[in-house]
């Protein structure tokens, strides 16, 4: 740019102030929530590993080639396991099964709850009674339990647990979503739907659910990590996803706690690798509830 | 008050009935037989038919149910078909274990939780305030399986170190039975603490704001004073009510605890009964668990009256 072009290009005034970008205020907000964006980071790298995992990974997670009980080397970076299969490879791998059954049980969770919910606080009434009674049924038992009670019943296979721990997680989104919806339903946009007669459903999903999509996004988010807590728990006391499919929280359980005070690794880089994805989750969870919905607090 | 606890505890009928009649119902379309599951694969027909005749298996569902009520109502939870015990007889054996292990989770969750959480809200925005609130959510984010078997492992490879695998009752020998139960305790308390050292954050970050602190400082309290007397007092009222809901957290984490540091517990109980296919017993702990639970709530909501005379119930 010319001495010149500076000039005209200073002397211009601009016209029309616009707002700052999406993507600086995207910016402003990390700035602010530094910890928020650190767990994004985590959950970024997470899921590029679980996509890539084939790439990533030096060795077939199921394979038993190699010499067991093997620390950690150049060829094998954590180590290997018991039965000679190379964790890091098992590591990479286990990100899988904990994402997706992570993912899809808490979509399945949030769709559920917010259907229950929005169903039980606009109509209230028997429906509202009944509703919230099943919802009560259901919270009478820590999350774990619940979910170990339904897997006696129905199985594990990884289809199962999503459902299953999906089904277990409608309860508290259901109750949230009930409270918001019941404020959200005496203000005037939605008397104003109603007094020119737009139908029930359009009303609930067209103009209760957008507004109060960012309380959903917050609690999914945050649930998201429980359900993969619980989901290595499930696979922990041998009730999840069942093997071959490597998961963190199998590599942790079973004969493999025998080897532990010999081999460390063995019990040191799944646990490591779990901590690290559900913190992730929190921190999200809790940038997220800060910036979208502050009503959530302490929660 | 009394009105509000009569209704709610009406209102736990309804949800009882509807737990009992859901484990009932989906143990009924499980597949596989329960005598086959009690008696093995090698026992004859006969052998079978006459444990479902004993057992009262072949009666239909709602017989069956209000049997199993009948029995309750005596004190009998069911009879373990697996294990051969009866599920009431089970229950008063564990018990103590498993409160035990509470009470220690509680105390450790109340000493680590309220003191932390206060410095962290006092100090606020500074180092120290950021360094708790770092370790509060790594506690919050450390599944407690990994945690307890981290702790069993380390002083192992480091000290040649294992806490004894006996269980001895407090009341016989008090420290060799603590040296068994405060690592299972601390870990079952990370995540609890961590949550309660939080709302303790938040509830005294709040409270600093008000008028009435305000005065407390103008009068010339000082302000060690002023946080112990005024401060903590009203802070603490959302607390105990968290550290009451936080129970059931803990009871869902104590199973797995129990696993990992061979605690004879009802969570020990209530696993090897799911992983057996053990439904008798499943059926009387959920009962078991699912009245616990409420009982649990309702003394959180009444205690919230006590603690907040300014709270009334409706």
């Amino acid at each position: 740019m010319s001495a010149n072009e500076q000039a005209v290009a200073v002397a211009t005034p601009v016209v029309t102030r616009r707002g700052p970008s999406r993507l600086q205020k995207l910016a402003r907000i990390a700035r602010k929530q530094p910890m928020g964006v650190f767990g994004a980071i985590i959950i970024v790298l997470l899921v590029l590993m679980a996509l890539f995992a084939p790439v990533i990974a030096p060795y077939d997670p199921t394979s038993i080639e190699f010499s067991s009980i093997e620390s950690p080397s150049a060829s094998h970076l954590f180590g290997t396991d018991d039965k000679g299969r190379d964790i890091f490879s098992r590591v990479v791998y286990g990100s899988r099964a904990s994402l997706q059954v992570g993912i899809i049980a808490t979509l399945i969770g949030v769709a559920g709850g917010a259907l229950v919910g929005l169903v039980s606080g606009y109509f209230g009434g028997v429906v509202d009674m009944i509703i919230q009674r099943v919802m009560d049924a259901m919270l009478a038992f820590p999350f774990i339990i619940l979910a170990l009670i339904m897997v006696a019943v129905f199985g594990n296979s990884m289809a199962k647990l999503m459902i299953v721990l999906g089904v277990a997680i409608i309860p508290s989104v259901g109750r949230l979503m009930r409270g918001v919806v019941l404020s959200e339903k005496e203000l005037l946009y939605v008397q104003a739907a109603q007094s020119v007669g737009v139908s029930t459903p359009r009303i609930l999903f067209r103009h209760i659910l957008p507004n109060v999509a960012s309380s959903l996004i917050v609690i999914g988010t945050s649930l998201l990590g429980t359900a993969i807590l619980v989901e290595a728990s499930l696979s922990f006391l041998g009730m999840g996803t069942p093997p071959p499919t490597p998961t963190w929280g199998a590599d942790l359980s079973g004969n493999a706690r025998v080897y532990f005070q010999h081999a460390p690794w063995m019990a040191i880089f799944p646990g490591l690798a779990l901590s690290l994805a559900v913190l992730g989750f929190n921190l999200l969870g809790d940038a997220l509830r800060d910036v979208l919905d502050p009503r959530l607090r302490n929660r | 008050m009394r009105t509000y606890a009569i209704r709610r505890l009406l209102l736990m009928v309804p949800v009882i009935i509807i737990v009992t009649i859901a484990v009932a119902g989906l143990m009924r379309i499980v597949p596989g037989d329960p005598a086959t599951i009690a008696l093995g694969q090698n026992a004859t027909e006969e052998d079978r038919e006459r444990f479902r005749e004993a057992y009262h298996l072949n009666d239909p569902f709602h017989v069956q149910y209000l049997r199993w009520w009948g029995d309750v109502f005596k004190g009998d939870l069911g009879q373990s078909v697996v294990q051969r015990t009866n599920v009431t007889e089970e229950l008063k054996d564990r018990l103590p274990s498993t409160i035990e292990l509470l009470i220690l989770s509680g105390i450790f969750t109340a000493l680590i939780g309220i003191p932390f959480g206060v410095i962290s809200a006092v100090k606020q925005n500074t180092p120290l305030d950021y360094l708790i609130r770092s370790f509060s959510i790594f506690g919050l984010s450390i599944p407690n399986f990994w945690l307890g078997t981290l702790l069993l492992l380390l002083p192992a490879i480091w000290w040649d170190y294992l806490p004894p695998l006996s269980d001895v009752s407090f009341f016989d020998d008090p420290l060799g039975n603590l040296e068994k139960y405060w690592m299972p305790a601390a870990t079952l308390a990370t995540g609890s603490s961590a949550t309660v050292m939080r709302l303790m954050r938040s509830s005294v970050v709040e409270i600093l704001r008000d008028d009435y602190i305000r005065t407390a400082r103008a009068k010339g309290l000082a302000e060690r004073t002023v946080i112990l007397r005024h401060v903590l007092k009203n802070a603490l009222i959302p607390v105990v009510t968290v550290m009451g809901l936080q129970l059931a957290t803990l009871v869902g984490g104590s199973i797995i605890i129990e696993q990992i540091f061979n605690i004879p517990g009802v969570g020990l109980f209530l696993i090897n009964s799911i992983v057996a296919r053990d439904y008798p017993s499943i059926q009387g702990l959920v009962l078991f668990l699912a009245v616990t639970f409420m009982l649990i709530n309702l003394l959180v909501d009444l205690s919230y009256g006590f603690l907040d005379p300014r709270i009334r119930y409706s």
